[in-house]
């Protein structure tokens, strides 16, 4: 990855704290006790929290458990179900992790460590969409890990990853729906970034380790509100995240894409929204047989159509229809429904809306014609209220 | 027609009242009076029973399903609990019994906008016990959902906004409810808990939960901190919500999880605060009893009063064409008229009186439930409204009979005055209905008695008011015949002939005095009897002479004392025996039971137990054979007596009783047993939670060993160690004045049947002499002196007077009885052995009988202010 430190350029390089991704959701939750936290550089709260550092090595089962000492951590599964009829679903499935104070031992009894899951699915077919979120503390019963089953949980909503990570089980108890998977993958974990991190802006310390599990299939069982329970085939994205870096106040949220096309090959690009400079662009490009390799920024492009899609719940606009190109592959991505807004409303819980959805995705590369078919799952953040200097 | 029924009714009725002002007033204010104090005491019970719910339900919200247990849980078991999502929700809780030490408040009210120390602070230093509970804010709001007020952002500090379930702001800080003790947001206060010192933030002020109030002595703070607080870092419980058809199916597979824990639906806990409101509300609804008695006879006797004042005018309105049914119809209009009259004035007062008794109410709710004030909603005001509604009703029932007779006089009022109403008839009438009654009462009595259950006794109680109602012809003629004893008195001649002749009406009077005078009579010796027990049985028990225990704010989920203490107080020089008291609680068929233990050997030296079955020698077979005492109220739960054998489960050896002796300090089942018996049954590593310290006479050098000294050195000498010692007369004269304050609206009761001794005597003699007024005339008119006619009144009030203590006297023993042994006995177990209350009950009648003769006044100004020749012109 290239990273544009150049010192002529500071006054666009701002000092962006970055932990990328869910930060929306732990706008609350990641408050210190006692108040929301100043916008302040990742440096600072360095001190508090282990750091996403370069050099780290990647292990595995234990980067598959909770990470304990890092300020934000989740487990990410977005994917398509398909019914044998033509009959298309997206999911999400995410358990979050959120120390409000560094709890390095890993004890319920210090307190300040949350876990959330939230459960979403799209049904394209009745153009519907559900959203489910659960809030719960680190607490035997209530939300954790189980070592002896290696299962993560929040409520009952649980997720077993056997220590290959080849075998991924997910149980979602959403309020309108239930849902079970039993997915497999072959190529297994692929680490986005380099030296053991991935940036998320121009601050130096502005990491994260993540990586990423994208060929997941098998079969899920999917029952909606009181009907019959189906069985389908599923195609699943997993991400792993977890640092303790914060987004600075200029950053106001990111849009985030991962694209899985019909010819074997994989994208993952974002960017972070900077109101005051310039965005940050990142992506990685994964090949059939699971070699993974970062994207230079300045071959990547994301390109929102001017037309929203405007949320009657929240009122927050959306760009639902994109052009991405990412080295000489451009992608059109248009979303299956306008409505996949999740917004929970639930007083007690994170109160953060975004917009996450399953979408179709036509590329094409260079001057050939010829498009290749894929799906993917687009998330944009920030779209209601800044996520700046929250995290 | 309705015209013609207006028409009757102005002529009948407001033209009337408006003529008689005086009677009208005396009859609202009689009225308002019965309506206000039915109210008041509505409103009272409503307040209480929310402030009960205050404190058992709101704080478990929406919850279904309390699993709780004093041992507490470990927080690793709620990992069994993980099925239970599939159900519903649940989440734990921890609570902490805590002392307010002291609160430092912010007098400036934007202090937390302000950082620069410019603001002052005012420590007021507190004692006052108050409850902490741990919850999780952040995951629990499916089943408690707290609304709570903080400090909002920007400028305006005053600009608050509400946040339900703030997940992290309130992690270090403390939630108290709207109005607290503790202070406001800002604040900080002092609290012993755990037996240590704490300081507390407070970082937001609670509104409701789930909508309701919670309890002002209560204040909250994170889950976790709040284990960190607490002994061995346990849970107190865990409140579970799920769907009600699931509730039998997930309770066993609790039942499985936690087998020594309680596990109550929403039901039990609500049967338990009805059980533990039983003795309060029964005072309670014997004064609503009365006052509603008073209501109902005050319509009565204005309406009988201006019936018989315009018998020519209701004679007149048939003769004109107006149907009986339609006199019928006015008259109890004009009842319902002057209910709804009263009844809105009664309104007003019974709110005003509501708000004098909550001082009383309060006091008693602190020193005996512990509970905090209560604070009146909406729920209070629909008391009062069901009480001006009942009002009505009563009205009208009070009216049926005087405008019954009203429709039935004779056209132009042809009907003979000076008819009398006795009858033998009456009086056989009034036998038959005492043995019906009688026959109910002793079906009722038999039937509590055979299920054990105060239900039925209620029906013995209804049936022994209605026995009363009829004794009281039976009563007046009796006192009718005893006055014609005195040949040479004219007057008292002159009584007893009018008593007889007036003996219907006189009888309604003497029926709800002598019902009002009974239940004031019984409920002075139930309270008499209780008392005199208590204080037997506290001189009996509380015989050491210092009692030291692990105070409030350390005696938590398991208060022990310290072993090393335990040694250093047996061997101080001053004490010669020392016993210590271990206890815990089990479940037993489903109810929670106390186990407790002390050293049978040195109990037998003291003998510190009352019994009902056995003698102190039962402490000695006990020990020596393995057996234990059980508490009265355990024997009676569980139908067992001495000699019976009981398992504690169906897998343990059972325990054999060797005597049951009294105990008045919980409602709960007690089994005591020898220390050793319990260390190698229950719980071999239980520590005491108190010990009694028996100290002798005098010491080496001879001197008298007092204990105010010795409790003196070893309070100073243990300041630090969190204990809570008192002498055995502190305790008693604790126990005591927890009992009189727990017995102070009896007092009301009492003044209450005063009152109506007094209204009664006033209204009837009223009646009567309005009635007589031409036979007063005529006897005046033939020279009779003015003295002779006083004197006739004044017999005539003691006939009253008399009749209705004659009656009070077996229905205060009779229902006294079904109180003690029946209501009481079956209700929370107690045996109470009765103490009459002589010189109260002989002060009581006194009263009663110069209340009478003043109530006489009335009636004699009456007679000696009325125009002896226009009456008799009209005549």
């Amino acid at each position: 990855m290239l990273l544009n430190q150049n010192k002529s350029r500071r006054p666009l390089v701002l000092k962006a704290a970055s932990t990328f991704a869910v930060a929306f959701a732990f706008t609350i939750l990641a408050l210190p006790a006692g108040g929301p936290i100043k916008s302040q550089p990742a440096n600072v709260r360095a001190t508090e929290f282990r750091l996403a550092e370069p050099g780290y090595r990647f292990q595995f089962p234990r980067d598959l458990r909770p990470r304990n000492g890092y300020r934000t951590s989740w487990w990410y599964y977005t994917g398509h179900l398909f019914a044998d009829d033509g009959g298309r679903f997206g999911f999400q499935f995410t358990i979050f992790k959120i120390e409000n104070a560094p709890n390095p031992d890993g004890n319920y009894l210090t307190g300040g460590v949350f876990f959330m899951a939230h459960l979403a699915l799209t049904d394209e077919q009745n153009r519907k969409y559900y959203f489910t979120e659960r809030l719960q503390r680190f607490f035997p019963g209530l939300a954790g890990y189980d070592a002896a089953t290696r299962t993560v949980y929040v409520e009952n909503n649980t997720l077993r990853i056997d220590d290959d990570a080849r075998n991924h089980r997910i149980a979602a108890r959403a309020e309108d729906f239930q849902l079970d998977l039993n997915l497999t993958s072959v190529i297994g974990p692929v680490v986005h970034g380099e030296n053991g991190v991935s940036r998320k802006g121009f601050e130096a310390r502005s990491f994260s380790h993540y990586f990423s599990i994208p060929d997941l299939s098998g079969a899920a069982t999917l029952k909606i509100g009181d009907g019959p329970a189906r069985t389908l085939r599923a195609k699943a994205w997993m991400d792993v995240e977890f640092g303790s870096n914060v987004l600075a106040k200029t950053q106001t949220g990111w849009d985030w894409l991962h694209v899985s096309l019909e010819n074997g090959m994989r994208y993952m690009i974002f960017r972070v929204r900077d109101n005051a400079g310039e965005d940050f662009y990142s992506a990685s490009v994964i090949t059939p047989d699971g070699r993974i390799r970062p994207v230079a920024a300045q071959r990547i492009r994301m390109i929102p159509e001017p037309r929203r899609w405007k949320s009657a719940a929240t009122g927050a606009q959306y760009p639902l229809h994109w052009k991405m190109i990412v080295e000489d592959t451009q992608l059109t991505v248009t979303p299956w429904i306008e409505a996949q807004e999740a917004h929970p409303s639930e007083p007690s819980g994170s109160r953060v809306s975004y917009w996450e959805g399953a979408v179709d995705v036509t590329a094409t590369q260079g001057v050939d014609v010829t498009a290749t078919q894929g799906v993917g799952y687009l998330e944009l953040t920030g779209y209601l209220r800044s996520m700046g200097g929250t995290l | 027609m309705m015209t013609g029924f207006r028409a009757i009714f102005r002529t009948l009725t407001t033209r009337y009242y408006r003529r008689q002002m005086g009677r009208f007033w005396l009859c609202i204010a009689g009225l308002s009076a019965g309506v206000a104090v039915a109210g008041a005491i509505n409103l009272t019970n409503s307040r209480v029973i929310e402030s009960f719910n205050e404190s058992v339900e709101t704080l478990a919200g929406n919850s279904n399903l309390r699993v709780s247990d004093e041992q507490g849980f470990a927080p690793e078991q709620l990992e069994q609990l993980r099925f239970l999502w599939d159900y519903g929700a649940f989440t734990p809780y921890v609570r902490l019994d805590g002392a307010l030490l002291a609160r430092s408040a912010n007098t400036e009210a934007d202090t937390r906008a302000n950082s620069d120390n410019q603001t002052s602070h005012a420590a007021k230093t507190e004692n006052r016990a108050i409850v902490l509970f741990g919850f999780d804010f952040t995951g629990a709001s499916r089943i408690r959902g707290l609304a709570i007020r903080k400090p909002g952002p920007g400028p305006d500090q005053e600009n608050k906004h509400r946040e339900q379930n703030p997940p992290a702001n309130f992690a270090n800080g403390l939630v108290v409810p709207q109005g607290s003790l503790l202070g406001k947001t800002g604040d900080t206060t002092r609290i012993m808990v755990g037996g240590r010192e704490q300081s507390f933030l407070i970082v937001g002020e609670l509104e409701n939960i789930n909508g309701r109030y919670p309890p002002l002595n209560t204040a909250y703070l994170d889950l976790t901190k709040a284990l960190q607080l607490s002994p061995r870092n346990r849970l107190s419980g865990i409140d579970v919500h799920v769907a009600p058809e699931n509730l039998e199916l997930v309770r066993p597979r609790l039942a499985e999880i936690f087998p020594g824990a309680m596990i109550q639906t929403v039901s039990e806990r609500q049967k338990i605060t009805s059980d533990m409101l039983a003795a309060f509300q029964m005072n309670l609804q014997a004064l609503g009893i009365v006052a509603l008695l008073v209501s109902a006879y005050l319509v009565y006797n204005t309406i009988n009063i201006s019936v018989i004042q315009r018998e020519g005018l209701i004679g007149s309105l048939l003769s004109l064409g107006a149907t009986p049914r339609q006199i019928f119809a006015a008259l109890i209009c004009e009842g319902v008229w002057l209910g709804a009259v009263g009844g809105v004035i009664g309104l007003a007062f019974g709110y005003g009186l509501s708000l004098l008794a909550s001082r009383e109410v309060d006091l008693t709710l602190e020193a005996v439930f512990r509970l905090d004030a209560v604070r009146s909603d909406a729920t209070g005001i629909f008391s009062l409204i069901v009480s001006f509604g009942l009002g009505l009703v009563f009205s009208a029932l009070a009216a049926w009979v005087p405008a019954y007779r009203g429709s039935r006089i004779p056209v132009a009022s042809l009907r003979r005055r000076g008819r009398s109403e006795f009858r033998p008839r009456v009086l056989w009438l009034g036998a038959a209905g005492v043995v019906l009654f009688l026959a109910i009462f002793w079906v009722c009595f038999a039937l509590a008695v055979y299920q054990q259950s105060p239900a039925p006794g209620y029906g013995s109680v209804a049936a022994l008011v209605g026995i009363l109602s009829m004794l009281a012809p039976l009563a007046i003629y009796l006192l009718a015949r005893l006055a014609r004893l005195f040949r040479h008195s004219g007057p008292a001649r002159l009584a007893a002939a009018a008593a007889r002749e007036h003996l219907i009406k006189l009888a309604v009077a003497v029926a709800a005095l002598g019902i009002a005078l009974s239940m004031a009579g019984a409920v002075s010796v139930m309270v008499h009897s209780f008392r005199t027990t208590v204080i037997n049985w506290l001189d009996t028990t509380v015989i050491a002479d210092i009692y030291i225990r692990a105070s409030s704010g350390s005696q938590n989920l398991n208060g022990e004392l310290d072993a090393q203490l335990v040694q250093k107080f047996r061997a101080h020089p001053a004490v010669a025996e020392a016993l210590t008291i271990r206890s815990t609680e089990r479940i037993f068929r489903g109810e929670m039971i106390r186990l407790g233990a002390n050293e049978f050997a040195i109990a037998e030296k003291y003998r510190p137990l009352s019994f009902v079955q056995g003698d102190a020698s039962a402490l000695t077979a006990a020990r020596t054979q393995g057996g234990v005492l059980v508490s009265e109220v355990f024997a009676n739960r569980f139908g067992l007596t001495r000699g019976d054998q009981f398992a504690l489960a169906p897998d343990e050896a059972p325990f054999q009783i060797f005597g049951v002796y009294r105990s008045y300090a919980s409602e709960r089942g007690f089994v005591l047993m020898d220390v050793d018996l319990f260390q190698k049954r229950i719980e071999p590593d239980r520590a005491p939670a108190g010990i009694a310290l028996y100290l002798k006479k005098t010491d080496a050098q001879n001197h008298a060993i007092e204990p105010e000294a010795v409790i003196r050195e070893l309070r100073d000498q243990y300041s630090d160690a969190a204990l809570d010692m008192s002498l055995s007369t502190e305790i008693r004269g604790q126990a005591i004045r927890i009992f009189n304050q727990t017995f102070r609206l009896t007092y009301i009761l009492q003044m209450i049947a005063g009152g109506i001794a007094a209204l009664s005597v006033i209204t009837t003699l009223t009646g009567l002499a309005l009635e007589r007024r031409r036979e007063f005339a005529t006897l005046q008119a033939l020279g009779a002196r003015p003295g002779l006619l006083d004197r006739a009144m004044a017999y005539e009030s003691q006939i009253i007077a008399w009749s209705a203590l004659l009656i009070a006297l077996p229905g205060s023993v009779l229902l006294s009885v079904l109180l003690i042994h029946v209501i009481n006995r079956y209700s929370f177990g107690w045996t109470i052995v009765t103490a009459i209350p002589y010189a109260d009950l002989i002060v009581a009648a006194l009263a009663i009988t110069i209340l009478a003769l003043g109530a006489a006044l009335v009636p004699i100004r009456l007679i000696r202010k009325q125009n002896i020749a226009r009456i008799l012109k009209q005549d």
